[in-house]
């Protein structure tokens, strides 16, 4: 145990509601900073959360693929109460080509973002043992 | 396989409120007893019992479903509990049409309900885990770390999608919010009834921007309970008898922001409605009065589209030409809706389900819809990643 509640409870949380490929996951943004989905040998499709097989074709030959490069700002808001992020926070939708829509914390506010807009994937710590992943626009990156 | 027709007989409901007035047990049976005197059954008649979980937003229950039939001292030939999120209570309906149908119930006894959750703020460390642990089970082991609260910014990612693909406007959507209010207005179970103009909908608390307060169907609780059977079973008590035409389910493989397809435009709705239209062999014309499972303002005229009722784009005129209320091509939501009526996500659907019931009958609690025969009811889970959609006809 931590001392840190909200650390503690989420590690726990995650051991019941996670999957083997979202432990991979954090290992990878923990170590290798990278952002990954799963790419499937088979049907050539990448996916988003991570699986350890293929939800196309239900193959097992997958691999890991940092994911990101080109990504667009879909859509975002902020939330008055939430457990990682407040108003003015930002938490958006990000269009990965090859990938799809997936659901990011965005650095910026909501009066100068701007749908469409270039995106940067960059890795957050939250708390020991503990990362997330944000999108940033490119030119502030 | 041949398979019986199916109708609603009976029905009870608490209006819905912001806490159950009484203790959650209590309120189910009540209803449940209702609904079974209300279909003119005796409780040794009913022999299915299909029950959505006591309470989705408040605490977990273990083994809800033998303690209720204990409770009710039913003996049945199906005792089933179902969860799949706001869908949930349609699809234990469905399950009690099935078993109707199928011949393995006679007449089948459907209870839902929903209760607020009572977090423990006094309590961090307990607060805490509770939040960690929904959070967690709700968005799942990748997405939890991001740490959303409840799926209202996914909606208003849907909401914001909406104007900027189709060019409507903040006004345009907080006039359902007004809409469903005046319908509120004129029904006595429904928990918000005072008028709100456009104006106190786009001053109320944001949310999520572009999502208001007054855009946002409140966490409620509330009971409801039907009886499905035969129609010849149902006939005793001179009402007209209301059959159910038709059933379309649909899931797209996601959950919440869907990684491929859109947020403006649900598969779910229109695959589901599609299967139900063609299962009851009707078309959206046909349909004088429906319920539908909007839970936040731009989601009501995006299902208004996707069910067909207008076209892609147009729900706002839709609404705002008078089209979807007293007196237009279809009256959406007179219960007032989930944004008005108030929203025990648990049982919601079958909330709907009985208001579409009663106005075919003739009795509904609030303003009756003219020479109701054709009924529709929507209901969703995650965001519209999967739809129900039902219709029911009056017989003469």
């Amino acid at each position: 145990m931590s001392g840190n509640p909200l650390q503690d409870f989420t590690l726990q949380a995650l051991k019941i509601y996670g999957t083997s490929a979202s432990s991979e996951l954090q290992r990878r943004l923990a170590i290798d900073r990278t952002l990954c989905g799963t790419h499937c040998e088979t049907c050539r499709k990448t996916t988003f959360p991570p699986r350890d097989f293929c939800p196309s074709c239900f193959t097992n030959e997958v691999s890991w693929q940092e994911i990101g490069d080109g990504a667009t700002l879909y859509a975002f808001t902020s939330q008055n109460r939430a457990l990682r992020f407040s108003h003015p926070e930002v938490i958006g939708v990000v269009d990965i080509p090859g990938v799809g829509l997936v659901m990011s914390p965005i650095a910026g506010t909501l009066e100068t973002l701007k749908l469409g807009q270039a995106l940067a994937c960059e890795v957050i710590d939250l708390h020991e043992g503990l990362c997330a992943w944000r999108f940033c626009p490119v030119e502030n990156t | 396989m041949s398979t019986n027709p199916l109708t609603i007989a009976g029905i009870s409901t608490t209006p819905v409120t912001r806490d159950l007035p009484t203790p959650l047990l209590d309120a189910c049976s009540t209803v449940a007893r209702s609904a079974v005197q209300d279909a003119g059954l005796a409780p040794s008649e009913i022999d299915g019992l299909f029950l959505t979980p006591a309470s989705m937003s408040g605490e977990p229950w273990l083994m809800y479903a033998a303690n209720l039939a204990e409770h009710l001292g039913l003996t049945t030939k199906g005792l089933v509990l179902v969860e799949n999120g706001g869908a949930t209570a349609l699809l234990a309906l469905r399950s009690a049409m099935d078993a109707v149908a199928l011949g393995r119930c006679k007449a089948a006894l459907v209870v839902a309900s929903d209760t607020r959750p009572l977090l423990d703020t006094n309590h961090f460390e307990s607060f805490i885990r509770n939040v960690a642990f929904t959070t967690a089970a709700l968005y799942g082991g990748v997405n939890a770390v991001l740490g959303c609260g409840p799926p209202i910014p996914i909606y208003a990612m849907s909401h914001q999608r909406y104007m900027h693909e189709f060019g409507v406007t903040e006004e345009e959507i907080a006039l359902s919010s007004v809409r469903m209010r005046e319908h509120a207005a004129l029904h006595p179970m429904a928990q918000f009834r005072e008028r709100i103009s456009v104006a106190d909908v786009l001053n109320s608390k944001p949310l999520s921007p572009p999502i208001h307060l007054l855009q946002a169907a409140s966490i409620s609780s509330g009971a409801c309970a039907l009886v499905v059977t035969t129609p010849e079973r149902a006939t005793e008590k001179g009402r007209p008898v209301v059959e159910i035409t038709g059933y379309g389910e649909h899931h797209h493989p996601s959950h919440f922001i869907p990684r491929s397809g859109s947020i403006t435009q649900f598969e779910s709705v229109t695959e589901a409605a599609k299967s139900a239209f063609a299962e009851g062999g009707i078309a959206p014309k046909d349909v004088d009065v429906a319920e539908v499972y909007g839970v936040f303002g731009a989601t009501e005229l995006i299902l208004y589209e996707d069910l067909g009722f207008c076209s892609k784009g147009e729900g706002a005129h839709f609404l705002a030409d008078g089209r979807s209320t007293f007196g237009g091509d279809v009256v959406i939501n007179p219960s007032g809706g989930r944004l008005s009526m108030g929203h025990p996500a648990g049982a919601t659907p079958l909330y709907e389900v009985a208001e579409v019931v009663r106005q075919l009958w003739g009795e509904a609690p609030g303003k009756q819809v003219d020479d109701a025969t054709v009924g529709l009811v929507h209901a969703e889970h995650g965001m519209m990643n999967g739809s129900v959609v039902m219709t029911l006809e009056k017989r003469s």
